[in-house]
């Protein structure tokens, strides 16, 4: 049995120096040359979007638009024929709804017209819960959340 | 509301804020309004309440809308009592149902 004792020294020759010096990446281009690449790649793609796809843009644009401008007219006729038709409908309502009622006037309130100096053929739009008086409750707190108005 | 409440110390102060409050910047009742003043200024301080009371109850009536929140609420009221009463059944317990996006 070997009783000597070995001692843990440095390998011979002594230890490998510390590595501090900067290691930096290999640079394909630098200065001009990238400023170069730079302005010709975006020139290209500038070129090339201003004068392919930009005139598909605008055509589409152009599209929509003249589709929006063509429809309108019909939607705005028909929400106002469904606003007066709505209106002619509530008035019926009320007639039928208070026939029992002793003393109420269709259109008014306490045998008074709402607004006494305005013109008799004078059109006054509802209110929102007006619109919705005959409709369930719920509607009217559902439209009056679309409308932003507070209740 | 314009603001015609004369102050108890009348200054040129209180004059400039006058005309701050009005509803004469693109309002609904704004031409209610100008009609009420407008009376107001002809008939002056001892006549002008008389005179232009019903002015002045239509200018209230479009700020407030009182006489017909009053309706909506008497018919929602008698609605409710034929339900009670039997004379109406559930099928038809509402009215017409406006049209989505008529108002």
């Amino acid at each position: 049995m070997d009783a000597t004792i070995k001692q843990e020294l440095p390998p011979p020759g002594g230890y490998e120096k510390i590595k501090y010096a900067r290691n930096p990446a290999k640079s394909y281009f630098r200065g001009g040359r990238l400023l170069a690449g730079f302005i010709l790649f975006n020139g290209c793609t500038t070129y090339y979007y201003f004068n392919h796809i930009y005139p598909g843009i605008l055509h589409h644009r152009t599209e929509k638009t003249s589709a929006h401008l063509a429809t309108l007219p019909m939607l705005m006729a028909e929400h106002d024929r469904a606003y007066l038709k709505h209106c002619r409908a509530m008035r019926d309502e009320e007639e039928k709804l208070m026939a029992n009622v002793p003393g109420w006037e269709v259109g008014k309130w306490n045998g008074q017209p709402i607004y006494k100096t305005l013109d008799k053929d004078t059109f006054v739009g509802p209110q929102l819960s007006e619109y919705y008086c005959h409709a369930p409750y719920w509607d009217f707190l559902k439209k009056a959340h679309e409308e932003q108005i507070q209740v | 509301m314009a603001n015609l409440v004369e102050p108890i110390l009348r200054t040129r102060f209180t004059d400039m804020s006058a005309p701050l409050f009005s509803y004469q910047y693109d309002h609904p009742c704004k031409d209610f309004e100008i009609r009420f003043v407008t009376c107001m200024e002809a008939y002056g301080k001892s006549l002008g309440p008389k005179k232009c009371m019903d002015l002045k109850l239509d200018l209230n009536e479009c700020v407030y809308n009182d006489k017909q929140m009053f309706r909506v609420l008497a018919m929602k009221h008698e609605r409710a009592r034929q339900y009670k009463a039997g004379e109406r059944k559930a099928e038809d317990y509402y009215g017409p149902t406006p049209k989505p996006d008529s108002f």
